[in-house]
């Protein structure tokens, strides 16, 4: 149990890092319609999940959020990546690729 | 690290975090609305759809603040408050909850804090641990330890230059009439040697301490003062050093004074002399009481086995073993049994408590049993639950501690009042409990009573939280918790405690009423004594001063006795005299030692003392050949055939005996007679020892006698102190000082204990009716008379009360045996104690019954019938 939100948490955060450096600033509901583009599942994640990644992120001071109103007029949280936020992505990233590298690998030898 | 204290402080800035995450989640749903209106939903199923896809906006919300702070906090400070409003909501559960744990918090903490103060905290002196009193071997004379002080020969030897001991102090009692700084007053006094200040390792306020030169006999006079002595008799001078203070008419250099709250060896002590060395080939001498430091990593044995090492070097012959114990250690054994006796008692009377309070969350509980539910159902985790009910509970303990802090004080001072002895050296030292001044509530007692309170909350607060607790195992438990079977046995097991301390508060009451109404062997009612002491004291000028004072005391208006002696009975000295039934006998004195009373003749009348064969003194000078002795003495053997009309023989001197004295309580209340016999003559007191005493019966007010008995003094000789006046009852009360302390404070712990079974079963059958109303209301509507309802509660009672009380005097009979070494005149399972405090018992609980019984006969059937 314990691993699985492990992994989750740190597939999330690190999915939220990288929408939030492609697209620029997002609030949370727009982050959420990102995610399920990309998980080509939409019910895969309930959408209040990502409160507590974001809240993480905000903590470690990697992204940064800010009030502000959207194209519809409503009043939406925006977050922004930092430097630091672009510097963990970096480091995160290329942990992950080597870490898919691995799995992929051992899966193979494994079949 | 900076993460920790951004979630530590957002644990705590929570409101605004709150608002904060509201405020996102709310516009997370508009957004989300719009979508699905924009994809042609309605408003609401646009709305349903929004919350449906952010899942429980309240689970999101917690999530949130889960990953913001440390929960735990946050939850502990929830708990705190939701706990807070649900005490409030129930104040007379509160209020006796709260009662029941002050009084079981109160009576450890106010027992610890003596434990504290006299048993665990060291002396106030440097490396106090590393002290030892030191004792001579026992002679034949079969003398108590603290009796067995080091002859002058053996101390010398004692004190060179040793491998364990760096230091070795010996003392010996002294006083002293202080004149020319207002009335005369006795001081008592210490001669010591120059070790001894150096040895404890407290330098005095001003001055300095003694040195080894002033130890010989043609030093010059000086003299280190108490604290007290320095502000009592001179005003605080700041220049006192190098004044000269008159004792007993000697003038003495003030060398030192010592500082506030120091005290050596006991706190009666207002001045220090140098002990002047003895001559060790003398004849006559006195032995010092000795105490030694032991060099660091030194241990007891080591210590010991080198002082009999020392001992024999000084003296081949030497029999028997010199002791060594450590220095706290000799001064609290007297008290320590009973101490740790109490500390067991106030942990049962905390146990009860813990169990009455713990039958009260659970009969709250049964109430709560739909709150935990809806809890439950919006999602609250078994873990989350569990540690709630015990954040209450430990609530209630906390605000139990405080209050029971509130009450160890009052108990302290009570304690203090109870403990309180005549201030006099000569009825013994340490009075009902040693260090009594030195007991108060500080940062150690504190954090004692912290810790027990949040046991207590979390041992009062397991029980019910199993019993809320969630999951199949759970269930289980909880049916069996629910039941009252589980309340019927902690009821049971409240009561047998509860017997248990009632057992033992019973023993120690009857043995102190035993004590205070046995014969004391002279009657002490209106009897006053005092010491009056002139000067200048040579064996004549003190006789003349003495029959001149008795002579002007015996016109007084009420007086109907008045005689003087060396001694008084309870007074802690005994003079002896080698005495034989042959003249002129060569062989080495034999028991009994008999314990001399030189008298004045009508001392026997003063002192109530009753003639139980042959007659008193005759009156005038005939008087001096006659004797009168104690029943233990007349029967001792000493004498062949009766003792009337025999002889006692001493040295030169002879007496006969005209009378035979019923036994006196001498020495102490719970001994039995002893061997002591009364001539008349006058001894001058010896050094320390604090002169002559005289004693006064009337027929009138004692404390009108005192101070007409004040002002005779004056008129004899302006410079004799007038000290120690009590009238014989204080006396005799001041004995049994320590029996009471422990008699009233075991009794207190017993009576509180026993009002909380009482509750206990008052709880506990009150549930009962409640559940059977239903059950009641069918019977009386069938017909049951009230007596027959009444019996239905009242058979509750006896099962519970039957099972509690035997299974408590089993436990009694078990336990009391610990109480032997405090009783008298009783043993400790004395059936009389036993059988009435059951019957004690018994009553109590048929009272605690009354009200429920009561309330089942008001049951109306219609209402108990309707009521489901």
């Amino acid at each position: 149990m314990g691993d699985k939100v492990e992994l989750l948490q740190g597939t999330l955060d690190l999915i939220v890092l990288r929408a939030l450096s492609t697209m620029g600033p997002q609030h949370a509901y727009g982050l959420a319609a990102r995610l399920e583009q990309v998980a080509e599942h939409p019910l895969m994640l309930n959408q209040g999940t990502l409160y507590p990644a974001l809240v993480r992120l905000e903590q470690k001071g990697w992204i940064k959020g800010a009030w502000q109103r959207t194209e519809s007029n409503r009043e939406a949280k925006y977050y922004s990546i930092t430097k630091a936020g672009s510097r963990a992505l970096e480091k995160q990233a290329e942990r992950w690729r080597r870490l898919a590298g691995l799995v992929d690998k051992l899966l193979l030898n494994e079949s | 690290m900076r993460r920790f204290f951004q979630r530590l402080s957002s644990a705590f800035r929570d409101e605004r975090a709150d608002a904060e995450a509201r405020r996102e989640i709310a516009a997370h749903l508009a957004l989300l609305e719009d979508e699905y209106r924009r994809r042609g939903m309605s408003d609401d199923e646009a709305r349903l759809a929004a919350r449906r896809a952010l899942g429980s906006a309240a689970l999101a919300k917690d999530r949130h603040r889960d990953a913001r702070a440390f929960a735990w906090i946050d939850d502990a400070r929830r708990d705190l408050a939701h706990g807070l409003r649900s005490l409030r909501r129930t104040p007379g559960f509160t209020a006796i909850a709260v009662l029941t744990l002050a009084l079981g918090i109160g009576a450890n903490t106010a027992i610890f804090s003596v434990i504290s103060g006299v048993l665990l905290r060291p002396l106030p002196y440097g490396d106090a641990d590393r002290l030892v009193q030191v004792f001579a071997p026992d002679s034949e004379r079969g003398l108590p330890r603290g009796a067995r002080a080091i002859p002058p020969a053996y101390f010398e030897a004692l004190r060179s230059p040793s491998r364990t001991l760096s230091h070795v102090a010996g003392y010996l009692l002294t006083s002293a009439t202080l004149t020319g700084q207002g009335d005369a007053v006795r001081l008592a006094g210490m001669q010591i040697t120059a070790s001894a200040f150096p040895m404890l390792g407290v330098a005095p306020l001003l001055g300095r301490p003694f040195t080894s030169d002033e130890e010989s006999a043609g030093a010059d006079a000086v003299v280190v003062l108490s604290h007290s002595t320095w502000q009592r008799y001179f005003n605080s001078d700041p220049a006192i050093v190098g004044r000269v203070a008159s004792l007993d008419g000697r003038g003495r250099t003030i060398v030192g004074v010592m500082p506030e709250g120091f005290a050596f060896p006991d706190a009666f002590v207002r001045y220090w002399i140098p002990y002047v060395r003895q001559d060790p080939k003398g004849r006559s001498f006195l032995s010092l009481s000795t105490v030694a430091r032991m060099r660091e990593g030194i241990g007891l044995p080591a210590a010991e086995d080198e002082i009999n090492v020392l001992a024999l070097a000084a003296d081949s012959q030497t029999k028997g073993r010199f002791e060594a114990v450590g220095l706290q250690d000799e001064i609290v054994a007297p008290v320590k049994p009973a101490l740790l006796i109490l500390a067991a008692a106030v942990g049962l009377v905390l146990l009860i408590a813990c169990v009455n309070v713990a039958n009260l969350l659970l009969a709250r509980g049964a109430a709560r049993d739909h709150e935990i539910a809806v809890r439950r159902a919006v999602g609250a985790s078994p873990g989350r639950l569990f540690r709630q009910l015990l954040t209450e509970s430990t609530l209630l303990a906390a605000i139990g501690g405080v209050a029971g802090t509130a009450l160890a004080v009052a108990a302290i001072a009570l304690l203090k009042t109870l403990g309180a002895t005549l201030p006099r050296r000569d009825l013994g030292v340490g009075g009902s409990l040693p260090r009594l001044a030195e007991i108060n509530i500080d940062a150690s007692v504190l954090a004692f009573t912290l810790a027990v309170a949040v046991l207590t909350g979390i041992l009062c607060g397991m029980l019910p939280a199993f019993r809320h607790a969630r999951g199949r195992e759970a269930d289980r438990l909880r049916e069996r918790l629910a039941s009252p079977r589980v309340r019927t046995a902690l009821v049971v097991a409240e009561i047998a405690m509860a017997m248990v301390l009632l057992v033992g508060g019973g023993l120690l009451i009857r043995s102190f009423m035993k004590l205070a109404m046995q014969d004391l062997g002279y009657d002490s009612t209106r009897v006053v004594t005092f010491q009056a002491t002139p000067r200048r004291a040579p064996g004549a000028v003190a006789r003349a001063f003495a029959e001149q004072l008795v002579e002007r005391i015996a016109v007084l208006p009420g007086v109907t006795a008045v005689g003087y002696g060396n001694n008084l009975p309870l007074v802690q000295q005994s003079f002896g005299r080698d005495v034989s039934s042959q003249p002129y006998d060569v062989r080495p004195p034999r028991p009994p030692f008999p314990g001399l009373h030189a008298v004045s003749p009508r001392m026997i009348q003063a002192l109530g003392l009753r003639i139980v064969e042959g007659r008193s003194f005759s009156a005038g000078e005939a008087a001096k050949g006659e004797a009168l002795v104690t029943r233990t003495f007349a029967r001792s053997g000493f004498f062949e055939g009766s003792a009337i009309g025999s002889r006692i023989y001493g040295g030169d001197d002879s007496w006969e005996v005209v009378g035979v004295l019923e036994d006196i309580k001498q020495f102490r209340l719970d001994w039995g007679g002893a061997s002591e016999f009364y001539i008349v003559d006058f001894v001058p007191a010896p050094p320390g020892l604090g002169g002559t005493y005289f004693a006064v019966r009337t027929d009138t007010d004692p404390a009108a006698i005192a101070t007409s008995v004040r002002g005779l003094v004056r008129e004899l000789d302006q410079t004799a102190a007038v000290d120690n006046i009590a009238t014989m009852d204080q006396i005799v009360s001041n004995a049994m000082s320590r029996p009471r302390l422990y008699a009233v404070l075991l009794g207190i712990f017993a009576a509180v204990a026993m009002m909380l079974a009482a509750i206990g079963i008052y709880g506990v059958l009150a549930f009962l009716v409640a559940h059977r109303t239903r059950e009641i209301g069918i019977r009386m509507a069938l017909g049951a008379q009230r007596i027959e309802v009444v019996a239905l509660v009242l058979r509750q009672t006896t099962v519970l009360t039957v099972a509690g009380v035997a299974l408590g005097l089993a436990g009694a009979a078990a336990l009391t045996r610990y109480l032997e070494g405090l009783l008298f005149g009783l043993t400790p399972l004395d059936p009389g104690t036993f059988v009435a405090v059951a019957v004690v018992f018994g009553i109590v609980a048929v009272l605690a019954s009354y009200v429920p019984a009561r309330r089942a006969t008001r049951v109306d059937p219609v209402v108990a019938l309707r009521s489901e």
